[in-house]
């Protein structure tokens, strides 16, 4: 309890809050602008973390990311325009009520249930801490072998449409990992002669070519304005009928909260799923299901409630066992390598008061972005004219600060680039990039894993039961997903 | 682009291109010890099987439509190409000041006074965020020169 208050303590620091307030205002911005996702905007500020303590790290990082949902639910009431992917569900009754003249009703409740799901998610990891401590200290290398399998299975199995490609981008991205110097007989491997690439490829110049260089090339293509389908004429009143919905309504939030925190724990589910998952709970549980679609008070709170509580639910697998959920929470793992720290066991011991301090910067982050979107709703608006020629110069400079900063060398610039290509080809043709950057990041950790659990126990580390249910639990997820592949084609 | 009666376009080309990379792995992976060996083949092997199956795949496919938008995403290539090589040769500060003022103008429409003042103010910020944090940024080719030139 201690290190659970101390941790706001540390939180609530002059210096540290401020960095939560800047990453909450950058978060708040994203979150409403269509063109710039949290993952991409995260990659965007992970270079800036390097001389910072962990927890400041997060502030920032983790204050950015925690708000960009809740804001990014405005626009899609607004405009019909989702400033996320994770907030395409509020689409659905948030802007119908929009236009009949509830804008006002529809973004309170939708902002006080998102804060209501971000508190809920928090707790929700804060309260697993003891429940997972016990278990995570079982783990052994061939345990943490085959659950980055299983993170890989999820994320690979969760490709869409395309399986066979979304399998080759992982055992790129495995590939890739595998640059630098070998962990056996410390011998360079596929440096092709480079110096500069006997330390590996750093994750963020893969992050910032795979993400951020195609969408900015998207924006500087586009030019026009982000937001094309703009209703400046909705109504911004009943700001406080939406606010009493959500408390009204308490009992379907909470439960539409605790299913975002159940999605956003199992990794490779993402945050739309979650939405929609909930959404069709409200609906199945609701008295007036017809209502759905059409403007349904019950529709917009279970989608505002889940797409924060999720964030709190996906930070579990990615502090305790150092699986990450998301694409999001693959990026937010490369700042845990950059601050120095290792997510596993020590993240629930040693640096117990670094996961509690996650737990307050949600909550806190929330806070202020929730307050914050109260003050500015009807300036906020105006954000979404702004069109991707006037951002596109500013990204550049984002993009090339943030790759140049790694290591001060031209040719991370170089790498970056290279990363760039890649990553456009990708888009262009459908290759997806999740699967790469998690295997990338899971690729160095399975490795030495696999590596350790040899030394250790020469290959009968295969047939420990806790490594078989862990295997059958990937093959489990890659039938589930191609199996769900097959249903949504056949409909 | 087709050849043999196969039609050969950017997605078949992409995919030939992934399996030649694991192609690669499996033919440096032969130089490592035998140790060294497991993890990069127990990669690059499967790599080169599921990437040979997306070029049989794509090849199967139908071409694709191309894009109406391929001039405007080549002169938005065109535009970062030229940001990056400006950054190489004459540095971050004077090709982000240049380039920002000209996009501005240029690209995003708006009166160049403004479209000058946004690009300067942005280089301006810049600069005092890097001189603040001491972030290093890109020199380029020509800036090292100068005192050269001058001495």
């Amino acid at each position: 309890m201690d290190i659970f208050i101390g941790s706001l303590v540390t939180v609530l620091q002059p210096a540290t809050f401020a960095l939560l307030a800047l990453g909450v205002a950058i978060g708040f911005v994203v979150g409403i602008l269509p063109g710039l996702g949290g993952a991409v905007t995260l990659a965007l500020l992970l270079p800036f973390v390097y001389d910072m303590d962990p927890i400041p790290a997060f502030a920032f990082l983790l204050g950015m990311h925690a708000v960009v949902a809740t804001t990014g639910d405005i626009t899609s009431v607004l405009f019909g325009i989702p400033g996320e992917a994770t907030t395409v569900a509020t689409i659905l009754d948030g802007h119908p009520m929009a236009k009949r003249g509830e804008a006002g009703r529809a973004l309170g409740a939708v902002l006080s249930s998102s804060l209501f799901g971000a508190i809920v998610g928090a707790f929700a990891l804060a309260l697993s801490v003891p429940i997972i401590r016990p278990v995570i200290l079982q783990f052994q290398p061939p345990e943490f072998l085959m659950l980055g399998v299983v993170g890989l299975s999820f994320v690979v199995a969760l490709s869409g449409g395309n399986l066979l490609k979304g399998f080759a981008m992982a055992l790129l991205g495995f590939l890739l990992a595998q640059v630098g110097l070998d962990p056996y007989a410390g011998l360079p491997r596929f440096v092709f002669g480079q110096l500069y690439l006997w330390d590996g490829i750093n994750v963020v110049l893969v992050v910032l070519g795979m993400f951020a260089v195609p969408e900015t090339l998207q924006l500087m293509s586009t030019r026009g304005a982000i937001a094309r389908q703009i209703d400046p004429t909705a109504k911004l009143g009943g700001v406080l009928d939406g606010v009493r919905d959500t408390m009204k309504y308490w009992w379907l939030t909470l439960r539409c909260s605790l299913i975002g925190v159940f999605i956003g724990f199992i990794p490779g589910m993402g945050g739309a799923t979650a939405q929609f998952i909930a959404y069709a709970h409200a609906q199945q549980s609701s008295k007036h299901p017809e209502e759905f679609g059409k403007g349904s008070i019950e529709g917009v709170l279970a989608a505002g409630s889940v797409n924060n509580s999720k964030e709190g639910g996906s930070i579990i697998p990615t502090v305790a066992f150092g699986v990450p959920g998301s694409t999001s929470m693959a990026i937010l793992l490369g700042a845990f390598l950059i601050v120095g720290l290792v997510p596993g066991p020590a993240m629930l011991t040693t640096h117990l008061d670094v996961t509690f301090a996650m737990v307050w910067i949600i909550v806190v982050a929330n806070i202020l972005a929730v307050a914050g979107s109260f003050l500015l709703l009807r300036q906020l608006a105006r954000l979404t004219f702004v069109r991707g020629a006037i951002l596109a110069p500013f990204l550049l400079v984002l993009i090339t600060i943030g790759a140049y900063t790694v290591h001060n060398n031209p040719l991370d610039i170089v790498v970056m680039l290279a990363f760039g290509l890649v990553g456009w080809a990708a888009v262009r043709w459908d290759w997806p990039r999740a699967p790469m950057l998690l295997a990338f990041v899971l690729g160095d950790l399975s490795e030495r894993n696999l590596f350790l659990s040899n030394q250790l126990y020469g290959w009968s580390w295969l047939g420990r039961p806790l490594v078989l249910a862990l295997l059958a639990l990937a093959v489990l997820a890659v039938i589930y997903s191609i199996r769900r592949r097959d249903l949504r084609s056949a409909a | 682009m087709s050849r043999g009666g196969l039609r050969i376009g950017g997605a078949v080309l992409a995919a030939v291109a992934m399996a030649a990379i694991f192609a690669y792995a499996l033919f440096e992976i032969s130089r490592l010890s035998a140790r060294s060996q497991l993890f990069p083949l127990a990669t690059a092997l499967p790599g080169l099987v599921v990437a040979l199956a997306v070029v049989v795949r794509e090849l199967r496919q139908p071409p694709r439509p191309i894009s109406a938008e391929g001039a405007t995403t080549r002169r938005a290539a065109a535009q970062f190409a030229a940001y990056f090589v400006g950054v190489f040769v004459a540095g971050f500060v004077a090709t982000t000041a240049v380039f920002t003022a000209v996009y501005l103008w240029r690209e995003a429409e708006l009166p160049w006074p403004i479209a000058l003042v946004a690009a300067l103010a942005g280089v301006v910020t810049v600069l005092v965020f890097a001189n603040t944090l001491h972030v290093p940024l890109p020199e380029g080719l020509i800036a090292p020169l100068l005192p050269r030139i001058g001495g």
